[in-house]
């Protein structure tokens, strides 16, 4: 870390960020009070000034469907980020390894994380579909004889398809995070390892895992908030009834009654609400996990 | 180095077959005329209709103004390039600032930075939408470039603070003590030196700008097509996927790809570590 330059008081040395400030308020926090107030009855665009009124809480938490959903919401976001990571760390230990056509992996690893998610959906749709490619190979080698006999994949509440477009996109991201964070750490400390004769097995859990951990905790904690919050996968390839928080929200702003507005945004300010209580809460029990370790 | 263990090599080939293999069928289906159950590939070609076609149909009303793809490209690429500009113009000095400067509450102004990362993108984007409706300024290219900026500059200041944590002061001491002017140590010195994570940023910021979905659907209220309004409006219905959404999603994995091929070789894989090992 370099020298500080303005102790206290140096206001002129930070005016730099100012600008960054500016918009994040304006349009970052900003966006989140008229969340918070429409939700709670200040709509007057719609002909609805009843602010303070928590009705629109109420109308959501009282229905039974909201804990389905809050459960699916969960179930999509935690599962395909545990699956990531274990792959994730997996793929960016061989990649810090000498291999053939290493570059060649390298470049095409990346192409999910340039491509929007309605990609990957288009391509588990195109493949995974009842009708679709893997159904036609399996009735082409005689295991089916209709597309009603391929397991469904896609539009169940079981989100098969959900997860494989995050894993599809996701992989890639979580790698390139851990890989990077290998290149950045350096190997020195797997080499005496090594030396030492520890396995390559004990290599990974005691010497490259621990000193991988705060990018895994970051790269982790970034997925599963992107997909407690995400809308096109689940609104797409979920099911109709019951779908994720999100997909909820969309129909009611969706509503040609705008006085259903407040309702959607409830619950997106929910959403956002248990969200960054999970991440609060992962983070804190990491805090404790370093502690206990003596790390911190 | 030790080389590659029999399980990392089928992992890695795991992993490039499942990027690269479905292009292929997706090629197939853009190309088909019809390809219906349960042929594995198609049962009848465009090329067998070419005396009716001079294209393949998908192509065809790809590149048809009624399909309004070619405009959606330019309003995407368009879009990108404003946002990236503009953000390295906000981010650049804040970056600076977080690298060389120590203040009451930095680290909770880096959490305030880092916050769009973890909030739901719904409660932004419809959050962002009421912010711009009370401004009067839903539903134009302005409002989607300043809308994007939102969550790309989380991405560029960290990258870029990291490349400034790493410059030498002592450069720009050095250049000042010549009698360098501030302009001349900006564009001789600091900036070849902060180049590369310049180019880093720009990556994110093209590639996360290209991506967004739901930001762009509410705030441009519909009046503005790009390449992911296009698709989403195809594939939403989540039925078989027919030959244009077929195109239409090689299409938009075009301009990622090839900003992607132009930075492979310029950017060590080592910047992406700032992205987030910080959090």
């Amino acid at each position: 870390m370099r020298q500080p330059h303005a102790k206290n008081g140096n206001l002129k040395s930070l005016l730099g960020l100012i600008p960054a400030t500016v918009v994040m308020l304006v349009f970052f926090v900003g966006a989140l009070l008229l969340c918070i107030v429409q939700s709670l009855g200040y709509a007057p665009q719609y002909g609805i000034n009843q602010f303070p009124t928590f009705q629109y809480y109420q109308a959501f938490l009282h229905d039974d469907g909201l804990w389905n959903s809050l459960g699916l919401t969960f179930y999509y976001a935690v599962v395909p980020t545990l699956i990531g990571a274990a792959l994730s760390l997996f793929l960016s230990v061989a990649f810090a390894k000498a291999f053939k056509g290493r570059g060649f992996a390298l470049f095409v690893y990346k192409i999910p994380l340039a491509v929007p998610y309605l990609v990957g959906v288009s391509i588990v749709i195109l493949l995974f579909a009842n009708g679709g490619l893997f159904a036609r190979f399996f009735y082409a080698i005689g295991v089916i004889s209709s597309p009603g006999d391929f397991p469904r994949f896609l539009q169940n509440a079981e989100g098969w398809g959900i997860m494989m477009v995050y894993l599809w996109k996701q992989v890639p991201f979580m790698t390139m995070m851990l890989y990077s964070n290998l290149l950045v750490l350096g190997r020195e400390e797997e080499e005496s390892a090594l030396l030492l004769g520890a396995s390559s097995l004990q290599i990974f859990f005691y010497v490259t895992l621990p000193r991988l951990m705060p990018a895994l905790v970051g790269s982790t904690l970034i997925i599963f908030a992107f997909n407690f919050g995400s809308f096109e996968v689940p609104f797409i390839l979920g099911a109709g009834y019951p779908n994720t928080l999100t997909v909820e929200a969309w129909r009611l702003f969706d509503d040609a009654d705008y006085a259903r507005r407040p309702e959607a945004m409830a619950i997106v300010t929910f959403v956002t609400f248990v969200s960054s209580l999970s991440i609060l809460a992962y983070l804190v029990l990491y805090r404790r996990f370093e502690r206990k370790r003596g790390r911190v | 180095m030790r080389s590659l263990s029999k399980l990392q090599r089928v992992a890695i080939f795991f992993l490039i077959t499942g990027i690269l293999g479905p292009l292929a069928p997706l090629t197939i289906a853009s190309l088909a005329f019809r390809w219906g159950w349960p042929d594995l590939l198609p049962s009848i070609w465009w090329w067998e209709k070419r005396d009716t076609l001079q294209v393949p149909l998908a192509w065809d009303y790809i590149f048809d103004p009624v399909s309004r793809v070619v405009p959606a490209m330019q309003n995407t690429i368009l879009i990108a390039l404003c946002v990236t500009l503009l953000a390295l113009i906000i981010s650049l000095p804040a970056a600076k600032v977080l690298a060389t400067q120590n203040f009451k509450g930095k680290s909770l102004f880096e959490l305030f930075l880092a916050a769009p990362l973890i909030v739901p993108e719904m409660a932004v984007s419809l959050g962002m939408l009421l912010v711009f409706l009370q401004f009067g300024l839903q539903g134009n290219l302005v409002a989607i470039i300043i809308a994007h900026l939102v969550p790309v500059i989380p991405y560029m200041v960290r990258v870029l603070t990291v490349i400034y944590g790493e410059l030498d002061k002592g450069m720009l001491d050095q250049a000042a003590l010549l009698g360098a002017s501030r302009y001349q140590i900006f564009r001789y010195v600091e900036f070849p030196l902060i180049l590369p994570g310049i180019l880093a940023a720009a990556l994110f910021s093209i590639l996360i700008s290209t991506n967004i979905f739901l930001l762009t659907f509410y705030v441009g209220q519909g009046q503005v097509d790009t390449l992911a309004t296009l698709l989403f409006s195809k594939i939403r219905g989540g039925g078989a996927l027919d030959p244009v959404s077929a195109g239409l999603t090689l299409v938009i994995i075009l301009p990622g790809l090839l900003f992607l091929a132009f930075t492979h070789r310029t950017l060590k894989e080592e910047v992406f570590s700032g992205g987030l090992n910080k959090s």
